[in-house]
């Protein structure tokens, strides 16, 4: 059975083609919640929070075949009202020195980790998932100029950042 | 350091992000909360419908406290729909013996959703189970006409209905069903499909009166057809009834009323019931009888939808609350009070140049006024009832009436509204007939029910 036919059938209120279909993208919603959340109680706490409210609000996805979109949208609302709430997923900066001494190498995952939350979601959703800025305008219901804007200012900060850790570590 | 590199090793490092084991569980316990939640909002919804029942049947003011709304909220799903067929017992047990089948599919046009949400069938009646939302249509919608196709797109050859109750209440959710009664003609179909369409119900929030709804001759509907097709699981019925022969002759007022078979299936009961043609009066309805236990536990007539029908001029079939899961010891008929009539006075004579009775049985009845509503002529009666009729609505005229020069018609549809004056309880009934027709006065009605009786208590054993 395909994803679309899956997602009709979920649509309809069928609880066990929604099941399969969560599970299809399991993987993908854990990373990406992984990325906000750096742990894994969190992840999956966000994993749950997701199929409950995609559950929930099914029976009011107009179209089966956005249904992915539809739901990485819920995931990242989510995490961005967490992050909001909660601010110990951002990274200190004295720990981005410590890793980054070790490894005499830094991570971008630590410098997208202090980035905005909707910063944070764009980075990962273009290079982590690969998405493109149409589908990533869809995911957040923004205009594509307004996530074309967004991109640039997440990559401007992270040039700053690097640069500035390339003036410590040049 | 080299931009790219860093988007690759962050990408390598999001890609080896690992999945935790029990990732299922969590999914599984979000879809459990969502279920739970789910429920809630239905059985509060529930709460709301039950209360409108309640007002719309003006039976008694009773304001749902906070403390029994939430007792309604904590109720399993399928009370829902128990609240819904309260009126029935059989049903309730067959809810409560799991005789429904699930069917839990959808239709959205227009931002309102059907739902098929499930259904209880056997081999002679259908109920499905229906929830409308209005997701923001404009209109205060309501189910309007339905009809039920089989695989070939031919229409089911059955009768069926849908009550609907009216509140005050502007909710947008309308919760109720389709009653469908089989007859020896129907076939049933292992795919149903029902094609609705829905109501723009254009009346204030105020109208409480059935004067203030468009007469049946006037539905405006949305544009779209709600299409749905639900399997039907034969096999879950197949051979589901109890058959009981009772070819027993009581006489009441020397009317001879012979109660042939009983046959009682999960969804009703079924009894045959023959009139003597010999007899002087026609028997309209029986007031009291019903199916008794020797517990004394009783199953009634089926009020809220096909209450019969009829088989030929003198034999029909009336339907009762089943017991088929209670599956009793002894079970007996047992009645006392029949409307009746003459069948010389069955007829009603109505001079429409006039405005005035030239025949009636008896002056309970009286016509008020003869005016135009739209593309009919609506013809207004008091009848006078009996006490006893209090809570009981008259729609006394068959639907079919000719004129002097022996034409028939069919009517427009007719509506029934009650009240009391000087202690005496009466009906205000309005009959919509063609406006359009050239009449030959007087026209001549045939009474189908009347507040006339015959009485005598009767006790059968059945089993």
């Amino acid at each position: 059975m395909d994803i679309l036919q899956l997602c009709q059938m979920a649509c309809s209120g069928n609880d066990e083609a929604f099941y399969k279909l969560i599970c299809e993208h399991k993987a993908q919603l854990y990373k990406i919640a992984y990325s906000y959340f750096k742990n894994e109680p969190d992840a999956l706490e966000a994993i749950q929070e997701t199929t409950f409210r995609a559950y929930k609000g099914i029976r009011k996805l107009k179209e089966p075949k956005y249904f992915k979109t539809w739901l990485i949208r819920i995931l990242i609302n989510y995490c961005i009202d967490e992050t909001k709430q909660n601010k110990k997923v951002l990274m200190p900066v004295e720990n981005v020195d410590i890793i980054s001494s070790i490894d005499g190498d830094i991570e971008l995952k630590l410098l997208v980790g202090q980035l905005d939350p909707k910063y944070r979601s764009i980075i990962i959703l273009k290079y982590y998932e690969g998405f493109t800025l149409n589908d990533i305008a869809e995911i957040l219901e923004k205009p594509v100029g307004t996530i074309k804007t967004w991109l640039n200012q997440a990559l401007k900060k992270l040039r700053v950042v690097l640069a500035e850790e390339g003036k410590h570590y040049a | 350091m080299h931009e790219d590199k860093l988007y690759e090793n962050g990408k390598n490092e999001y890609n080896s992000i690992a999945i935790p084991s029990n990732i299922d569980e969590s999914i599984l316990a979000g879809i459990q909360k969502a279920k739970l939640y789910r429920r809630k909002s239905i059985s509060q919804r529930a709460a709301l419908l039950a209360a409108c029942l309640i007002t719309c049947a003006l039976i008694t003011m009773i304001r749902i406290s906070p403390v029994f709304a939430g007792y309604l909220s904590e109720l399993p799903l399928f009370e829902h729909i128990v609240k819904l067929v309260n009126f029935d017992k059989g049903l309730k047990s067959a809810v409560k013996n799991n005789f429904m089948q699930p069917v839990g599919i959808s239709t959205e046009h227009e931002s309102i959703k059907l739902s098929i949400d499930n259904i209880i069938v056997d081999e002679t009646r259908m109920i499905i189970f229906y929830t409308l939302k209005n997701n923001g249509n404009p209109a205060k919608i309501r189910m309007g006409r339905v009809d039920l196709l089989d695989e070939k797109g031919e229409h089911l050859k059955a009768a069926y209905g849908i009550t609907h109750y009216y509140s005050n209440d502007d909710s947008s959710v309308e919760s109720n069903f389709i009653d469908v009664s089989f007859s020896k003609e129907t076939t049933i179909p292992d795919m149903l499909t029902i094609k609705a369409w829905i109501e723009d119900v254009p009346i204030s929030s105020e109208a409480v009166s059935i004067r203030d709804y468009p007469t049946p001759t006037q539905p405006k509907y949305l544009a779209s057809v709600w299409e749905l097709s639900i399997p039907i699981d034969k096999s879950k019925f197949e051979s589901m009834k109890q058959t009981y022969d009772v070819y027993k002759t009581i006489e009441v007022e020397n009317q001879k009323i012979t109660f042939e078979q009983i046959i009682i299936y999960p969804t009703r009961a079924a009894i045959t019931v023959s009139y003597d043609s010999r007899n002087s009066m026609k028997i309209f309805n029986f007031d009291d009888l019903c199916l008794i236990d020797e517990k004394g536990e009783v199953w009634g007539s089926i009020k809220n939808g096909i209450s019969g029908s009829k088989l030929s001029d003198n034999t029909e079939v009336l339907y009762f609350e089943s017991n088929y899961f209670e599956t009793p010891a002894e079970l007996y008929l047992k009645g006392s009070s029949m409307r009746a009539l003459a069948k010389d006075k069955l007829e009603i004579v109505v001079d429409i140049v006039n405005k005035k009775l030239i025949k009636a049985p008896d002056n309970k009845i009286s016509l008020s006024s003869i005016s135009s509503a739209g593309d009919s002529y609506a013809l207004d009666f008091i009848l006078r009832k009996d006490p006893m009729d209090e809570g009981f609505h008259y729609m006394p005229f068959s639907s079919i009436f000719r004129d002097s020069a022996n034409e028939t018609y069919y009517d427009n549809g007719s509506s029934s509204s009650g009240g009391m004056n000087d202690g005496n309880y009466f009906n205000e009934i309005t009959l919509y007939i063609p406006g359009d027709k050239k009449y030959t006065n007087p026209l001549i009605f045939t009474l189908d029910n009347y507040p006339n009786r015959i009485s005598k208590e009767f006790f059968i054993k059945v089993k």
